[in-house]
This record gives C-alpha cells, sequence and structure tokens, in this order.
C-alpha cells in the first residue's frame, strides 16, 4: 500500500494569487440531538454546544468551514447567524458595514407555522494563520424586539409522530493547504 | 507531461485527527436531473436517482457524503424528511425520540403558498463504513400519509419559465484515516 504523508498539497507549478491546493485533513462535528433555545431581542447567543476544533499542520493552510444547521426561528423577525474563530467573528466573513443594520454570515429562515424545519447552509474559507487548535462556533440572534426561539434539529410543534421529524446538524473543517 | 500522482492514501505527517479523516482519495456522484413524484405514507421511501456505490479503498477510510434536494410540496404544513442509508442502514440521523420520525435533515415548504414553493435541503456527514467492498449510498424521503412529494420541481407546475425544473445530487467522497 502506498502512503503519502505530507502536510501540503499543491499544483506543481505552485499555487497562483487566490488559489488553494489539496485537502490535508478533514474533522466534523455531528449534533444529533434537538434544542429550544430562546435569545432576547438584540442578544447574541453563542451555540457553544456545537462546535468543531481543528488543529492546522501549518500556518500557510487554510480552513474551509462547511455547515448544514437544521434550525428554524419562531415567527417574527428574521433569525441571523455569524461565524466565530476562538471565540472572535471572522474576518470578512460577515456582510459590509451598513448604517446600523447587523452585520450577519447569513440568515435562519423563520418558521412559516409550527410543522417547519430550517436548513442553513454555510460555507467559509478561513486562513487563521496559526497551528494551534482552532475552534469554530456560530453565534445566533434575530432583528426582534421581544425574546425569540430557535429551533435546532426540529420542528417547533415537535409533536409525538413520525410526521414531526427530528434532524441532525453538521460542522465540517478541511484544512486546505495554502 | 503533467505529473501525477498515484497514492492510495493521503494523511497529514502526524497522523489523521482523532475522529477525523486526512485527503481525499476518489470521489463518485449521482447528479438527478429528472422529476420523481413520491406519494408519501408515513415511511422512509427510496428517492429515484439519488444513490451511489463507492468502493472503499481500506477499511479504515471514512466516507463523506454530501447531497442536496431539491423538494417540493402538495399541500401546506407537512414537513417532508430526508434521511442517508448505507446499504440498509440508516446514518447520520436524529437520535431516537419516541415515535417522531429520524431524519438527516427536514424541511418544510416554509411559504404560504406551498404549492410554488421548492425547499433546498443539504448535508454533509462523514460515515465508517469498516470494508472495502461496494457501498450504496442513498436518499430516503418521509412525510405524512397523503401528502405528495415533487423531487426537482415545485408543487405546482405551470408549463413557465417562472416554474423550473431543478436539480439534485448526492456525491461520496473516500478520506484516508
Amino acid at each position: 500500500m502506498s502512503e503519502l504523508r505530507t502536510n501540503r498539497i499543491i499544483p506543481r507549478d505552485g499555487l497562483s494569487a487566490g488559489y488553494s491546493g489539496g485537502i490535508i485533513q478533514i474533522k466534523q462535528t455531528v449534533l444529533t440531538s434537538s434544542l429550544i433555545q430562546n435569545i432576547d431581542a438584540g442578544s447574541n447567543y453563542d451555540f457553544s454546544g456545537f462546535t468543531c476544533v481543528i488543529t492546522p499542520t501549518r500556518s500557510d493552510s487554510k480552513i474551509m468551514i462547511t455547515s448544514m444547521l437544521s434550525a428554524v426561528m419562531e415567527s417574527g423577525n428574521a433569525g441571523y447567524l455569524k461565524i466565530k474563530r476562538n471565540g472572535s467573528y471572522i474576518s470578512g466573513s460577515r456582510g459590509d458595514s451598513s448604517g446600523s443594520k447587523e452585520l450577519v454570515t447569513t440568515g435562519i429562515p423563520t418558521q412559516d407555522n409550527d410543522k417547519t424545519m430550517g436548513n442553513v447552509f454555510i460555507q467559509f474559507l478561513d486562513s487563521p494563520a496559526s497551528t494551534s487548535a482552532q475552534t469554530y462556533m456560530f453565534t445566533i440572534s434575530h432583528g426582534d424586539s421581544g425574546q425569540r426561539a430557535i429551533y435546532v434539529n426540529q420542528t417547533d410543534a415537535d409533536t409525538n409522530n413520525y410526521q414531526y421529524a427530528r434532524g441532525i446538524s453538521t460542522m465540517t473543517l478541511m484544512e486546505i493547504s495554502g | 507531461m503533467a505529473s501525477k500522482l498515484r497514492v492510495d492514501s493521503i494523511l497529514p505527517v502526524d497522523g489523521a485527527p482523532t475522529g477525523g479523516g486526512g485527503g481525499i482519495i476518489q470521489v463518485k456522484q449521482t447528479f438527478k436531473t429528472d422529476l420523481t413524484t413520491i406519494s408519501a405514507n408515513g415511511s422512509f421511501q427510496d428517492i429515484s436517482g439519488l444513490s451511489v456505490s463507492i468502493t472503499p479503498k481500506f477499511n479504515t477510510s471514512k466516507i463523506m457524503i454530501m447531497f442536496t434536494v431539491s423538494n417540493g410540496g402538495s399541500t401546506t404544513g407537512t414537513t417532508h424528511g430526508i434521511r442517508i442509508v448505507r446499504d440498509s442502514t440508516a446514518v447520520g440521523i436524529a437520535d431516537a425520540s419516541s415515535s417522531r420520525g429520524r431524519a438527516t435533515v427536514g424541511e418544510y415548504t416554509a411559504h404560504s403558498n406551498t404549492t410554488n414553493n421548492q425547499a433546498i435541503v443539504s448535508s454533509v456527514f462523514i460515515d465508517s463504513p469498516a470494508t472495502t467492498s461496494a457501498t450504496t449510498y442513498k436518499l430516503q424521503h418521509i412525510a405524512a400519509n397523503g401528502a405528495t412529494a415533487y423531487i426537482n420541481r415545485s408543487g405546482e407546475f405551470t408549463d413557465s419559465a417562472d416554474h423550473p425544473v431543478s436539480t439534485s445530487h448526492i456525491t461520496v467522497m473516500e478520506l484516508s484515516a
């Protein structure tokens, strides 16, 4: 059996500006339990029960974050999601500044009724510039004036029969050669 | 001539991370462009054309499954669920919770005019099949008895450009581990 042990894979002629190379290692966190979390107006909820950690082998590596979050926000204003690395928002992972608007990575669908489940897809290429362990996490907020709940991996109704499915959420981190 | 590296396994110098994998060895995809109608019966049913087989090189390898399904519905107020099945075993599904369906992802065509909508559901899951035999991954759908799911189209399917036909896929990648 042939085995390539390496911490960097790039095209023979090197990487052009803006390009990345091959995948070195992959980690994944799978959340199979469900969660209801009330979030106050103007608050940011750190989803600390759903994190993924990767230790880059080289400081010039990039980390591709790919996540599918099964989540829906209680009726009202839209829900919002932001990415944190080691407790801080990642530069370039949120929208450009625009007055007083909250800057987020993406939205979380609001329920149409209590049978709604949402599916939020995120993919972002980060440059942590470190060989220390990197912890990625989501922060969730909403634009409503009152408290609103987020339902993760379940519907609001969550009635005990087959019509009310429960799902999973996954966060996958790939170290990509830089 | 272009350089080509043929190798069975790609790992970081110090080995794969605990619970994770290394580089990608091989990739397969099934891309579905046709339409499928599923008459839901309250049980998980195969989605025609959304299965893919892969033969891992090593029984230590992991398989990363990525999928997207475009799903229209016939009625409002129905939750649809999609799950991954490896051969005959569901993988990447929710914890057991009494009689509730255990899906990989659930969705509801979250629009008051449900039949005009296509919900797009996706997931990524890393499996450990522990085999070097051909392994088939497929997607199954569930919804309430009497509901109808339309794969790659909306429920209302007027013959006009604004009722598009869409696509779905399932992709598998073997990761060294």
